[in-house]
């Protein structure tokens, strides 16, 4: 007698241990078919064959959820640390489109435009914790800076207890976006030469040099930004603003 | 309520949880007892690596004592028994690398036994060919056999966990599956 769904299904409940004393019943009297039989057996086996299947994607399945786990206690979302060359690399992108505007639109209300072009970096912190920890502190300042908030940013950045390169660039960023041009310089001078932010830092130097009518201040720092291959945008637009010296 | 009576409440919550389907509950199971269970079985000097491997395959014997219904109820706790379950195959393999063991910890070995070991999965001829067919058949009707079978999740289970309109749809989709991997197996020639 060839097999129906039903004998499908009663086959697959005794496998799984889910029969009812009527198919019980039902079951073993359909043992008599040898057809029947067979399918049991194929059954059986075919059920050892997803266990050993599925025991393999479960045990995959933990192995991804204990990478998780890691990264999650190797970068916990409140105490992500900022990492300074996406800051760097947004600094350009800023720096590139100040450049430009100076280069090429040095129309009647540079303050105004100045502030337009300023576009705010990229969120590359995580969102504000509770905490009062120090790297909370630097987290919410540069948060504050990114939001173009720069009095309130350099005010923020001043109060951090721990000052360095990063703080001095970022100061010296929110003083000239308020156009306190000395206070920025005073800042940017600063910057050691080992710092990631000291290419940069020469970059916006030179820029106000430019600015205030000091071009051949500007010269010697645009060179070495031109003759330094670390940061690729800015040493293009320091050999094009060279250039139109 | 006292501590015994919640944390006995909470084990079987686990419980019920897995053995419905509850795809969340296994991996909730797991990150409660980790940590505790790497400060356990550090004192045996395995690698963090084989520690987190033991600590795997013991919430795999759990979860499939649990769903072939060998445990309903555990007369100790959950933990208890993931970390019996850890410790024997952890001693079990430190062994098997040679380590000398203490006659302590080899009582204990002896003394756990089959009860925490899951069944040994060692398939003939026709089940390796039986697998390979399931692995050609792939993609969503493998995981929704797999769900059905290994997991043992009911049709509802199967339609929340992989989004079905509705179970009438996760049937329809399981028996045309069933009819592929049939295909397959004739196909294959496994007899």
């Amino acid at each position: 007698m060839p097999l129906e769904e039903k004998d499908h299904i009663l086959i697959e409940k005794y496998l799984l241990e889910q029969l009812s004393e009527t198919e019980r019943q039902n079951f073993d009297a359909r043992l008599a078919d040898p057809e029947f039989q067979t399918e049991v057996g194929l059954q059986r086996d075919l059920l050892g064959a997803f266990q050993a299947e599925g025991r393999d994607d479960l045990k995959a399945q933990l192995g991804e959820l204990e990478n998780r786990i890691q990264s999650e206690q190797a970068h916990p979302p409140s105490r992500r640390t900022i990492s300074l060359r996406p800051w760097l690399a947004a600094a350009s992108v800023a720096v590139l489109l100040l450049a430009a505007f100076w280069l090429f639109n040095r129309g009647p209300s540079p303050e105004k435009q100045f502030a337009q072009y300023f576009e705010p970096y990229p969120n590359v912190v995580a969102p504000i914790s509770k905490g009062t920890s120090e790297q909370d502190a630097r987290v919410l300042a540069f948060q504050t800076y990114e939001l173009r908030n720069y009095t309130e940013a350099a005010r923020l950045l001043a109060a951090l207890p721990q000052q360095d390169d990063a703080t001095y660039f970022y100061r010296g960023l929110s003083a000239l976006a308020l156009d306190q041009t000395e206070t920025a310089l005073a800042h940017l001078f600063k910057i050691p030469d080992s710092s990631p932010f000291q290419t940069a830092s020469q970059w916006y130097t030179a820029l106000i040099y430019i600015k205030s009518d000091q071009a051949t201040q500007a010269h010697p720092l645009l060179e070495t930004v031109a003759a330094d291959a670390s940061v690729p945008g800015l040493q293009q637009k320091a050999k094009a603003l060279l250039e139109s010296l | 309520m006292d501590k015994a009576t919640s944390d006995h409440q909470q084990d079987q919550q686990w419980l019920e949880n897995i053995k419905s389907g509850n795809g969340k509950a296994l991996e909730a199971l797991y990150r409660h007892y980790r940590d505790d269970f790497l400060a356990f079985a550090q004192r045996y000097g395995a690698s963090q690596e084989d520690l987190l491997d033991v600590y795997q395959d013991a919430i795999i014997v759990l979860f499939e004592n649990v769903k072939s219904g060998k445990i309903t109820e555990l007369s100790s706790s959950v933990k208890t028994y993931l970390f019996s379950i850890g410790k024997y195959k952890l001693i079990d393999r430190l062994r098997q690398k040679g380590r000398n063991m203490s006659t302590e910890d080899i009582g204990q070995l002896e003394g756990l036994g089959e009860n925490v070991m899951e069944e040994q999965l060692e398939l003939t001829h026709r089940q390796q060919q039986l697998r390979r067919a399931i692995n050609i058949l792939g993609g969503q009707c493998k995981t929704l056999l797999l769900l059905f079978y290994y997991r043992r999740y009911s049709i509802e289970a199967i339609r929340q966990e992989m989004d079905y309109k509705n179970d009438n749809v996760v049937k329809a989709h399981k028996s045309r599956c069933m009819k592929s991997l049939r295909k397959i197996i004739d196909d294959l020639d496994i007899l």
